[in-house]
């Protein structure tokens, strides 16, 4: 039921990729992300995918789950790889059926555009899954601190941003609570005409949104009782340390890029 | 209704890092017109367990059987309407599903799912809100305007008026008052046998257990530990401890009384008075 869910979930782990300093992880990804669209022969290709296995291998996360947990996407790398496939006119032509025709070029073209597509998903998949909530909110507050010179409210964008994130599986597990309580009343979401499925998310949607002003109240009063006054001399639990691993981690990436340019 | 599970076991999240066994080899049979208790502490796959009762969850492993439904992961989809017109659950906290603008909508959408005709709805509507004990000047307010009190009184309201065979009940009387709770527990007691319906309580509360139920089972880390009626279950005080059940208060008492006035007074369902009568009466034949 939950299963297209797991894009992005964290999961917990102890593996070299989880040790790494959220930042380390989110700059390396953000440049990787930049990267892979500079990328135009087939040795680019291949160094960023040989790059992206390595990764993934030492994430110790089971490849069918991460590759399980990207099948909500599956859909726009089949899609876009279609769309080339079939309306790129380019080099030889391959086959032919009536108007439906397959050139070499197009082939070749809707490979490489869901190669890249997987590849970023991938890459970005694994930020989530091996990095928590509270990681990827500590590091983007530091990593965003200069853009505090132009009044950038970056202390609250990270609490909003970390609140959110807090709150999606709470939320996920009310709607499955108040969905099997309407289910139990007889709402039937899989039958009937499309105005009427329509109307059976009534019951859902109203009791969500009530549940939810009715935490957002809470959380906000539990804040208040607990002294929070805003970013302003707030210190921290948990700070964020580089480690050689992180040095381990730069140095490795750096080579990969130096290989890319060069190449 | 008779309910039957054979050799039962749900994982949640099969095949994920995350997946995580709630029941283990569950076997049971509940018969039609029996009040059943299902006890144990948080996390014993209480919940989980009455979830299979509907088509809510099929079973991972093994079959579950009610009435003429049979579930299991093998078996093919079916229409489990019918089903669920006839076992009706009530949540825990069932407030949180009241969505319409006024009570008397709320109640009517379930038996409206089930087809059932509008008159008939409207008997049913006067008829539960009675049952519940709420005014029917109410009927035409928003739920959301209601005291939380009133608030779960509709929501049950809501899922009898379906007119189940089976109720399921997931701590009903969880966040009432004292008095709240017992009129609670009466009300559903009354039913139970005026409607000769088939009840199925989980409970925290082992006094609750142990005065409405037939049968009591125990159910630890999604296994069943014990089974049986409440007096023969609340004997059996290891099993109970270990698995950090405590005893009702009142066979606490007698425990206690028996211990410090060297008596031996058993308990076998006397009420309150009854069971005063029956101290001071060891009391006075020893004074002779």
């Amino acid at each position: 039921m939950k299963s297209w869910l797991v894009i992005g979930q964290f999961v917990p782990g102890d593996s070299i990729l989880h040790r790494l300093d959220p930042r380390t992880k989110m700059l390396i990804i953000f440049s990787y992300v930049i990267i892979v669209f500079f990328a135009d022969d087939s040795i680019g290709y291949g160094l960023l995918t040989l790059f992206a296995v390595i990764v993934v291998a030492l994430s110790k996360l089971p490849i069918t789950f991460i590759l399980k947990g990207i099948m909500p996407v599956w859909f726009f790398i089949l899609f876009s790889f279609f769309i080339h496939l079939f309306f790129t006119n380019e080099g030889q032509l391959l086959w032919q059926l009536g108007p439906i025709t397959i050139y070499e070029g197009g082939l070749l073209q809707g490979l490489i555009i869901s190669l890249r597509f997987f590849l970023l998903i991938m890459i970005t998949s694994l930020l989530t899954l091996t990095t928590s909530p509270m990681e990827i909110t500590d590091g983007l507050e530091t990593l965003l601190q200069p853009l505090k010179k132009w009044k950038v409210p970056i202390h609250e964008l990270a609490l909003m941003l970390s609140i959110s994130l807090r709150f999606i599986p709470t939320l996920m597990e009310e709607l499955d609570k108040i969905s099997k309580a309407q289910a139990s009343r007889g709402v039937d979401w899989k039958t009937g005409t499309i105005k009427s499925r329509i109307y059976a998310i009534v019951p859902l949607l109203v009791p969500l949104f009530i549940s939810a002003f009715r935490r957002a109240e809470e959380l906000a009063m539990a804040m208040e009782a607990r002294g929070y006054r805003g970013g302003e001399g707030r210190t921290k639990l948990r700070q964020l340390r580089f480690t050689r691993i992180d040095f381990y981690a730069f140095l490795f990436y750096s080579c990969v890029i130096v290989l890319f340019i060069i190449l | 209704m008779e309910i039957n599970f054979e050799n039962v076991s749900y994982t949640y999240q099969k095949n994920t890092p995350f997946s995580f066994q709630a029941l283990n080899q569950i076997n049971l049979t509940i018969h039609s017109g029996e009040f059943v208790a299902i006890v144990g502490h948080t996390g014993s796959g209480k919940s989980t367990l009455l979830q299979h009762m509907n088509g809510l969850l099929i079973p991972t492993e093994g079959t579950v059987t009610i009435g003429d439904y049979q579930l299991s992961s093998h078996g093919k989809k079916q229409d489990l309407k019918g089903l669920r017109e006839r076992v009706g659950i009530v949540f825990q906290y069932p407030e949180h599903q009241l969505f319409e603008e006024t009570v008397r909508k709320d109640i009517a959408f379930g038996p409206q799912n089930f087809g059932v005709p509008e008159e008939e709805i409207m008997i049913r509507t006067n008829r539960v809100m009675t049952d519940v004990g709420l005014d029917l000047s109410i009927l035409e307010k928003s739920p959301f305007e209601l005291s939380g009190g009133q608030m779960r009184r509709v929501a049950i309201a809501s899922v009898l008026a379906v007119q189940p065979s089976v109720l399921i009940l997931d701590e009903p009387t969880a966040g009432l008052d004292p008095y709240g709770q017992k009129q609670m527990m009466d009300l559903f007691a009354h039913m139970h046998k005026e409607r000769s319906l088939t009840t199925v309580l989980v409970t925290h509360k082992m006094e609750d257990a142990w005065k409405y139920a037939d049968r009591i089972i125990v159910l630890e880390q999604g296994e069943k530990v014990l089974e049986g009626p409440p007096t023969e279950i609340f004997q059996n005080r290891e099993t109970l401890h270990k698995n950090h059940l405590e005893l009702p208060e009142m066979l606490l008492f007698i425990d206690r009384l028996n211990q410090k006035l060297k008596r031996k007074i058993v308990y076998s369902g006397q009420s309150i008075d009854e069971l005063a009568i029956e101290v001071v009466q060891q009391l006075k034949d020893e004074r002779k």
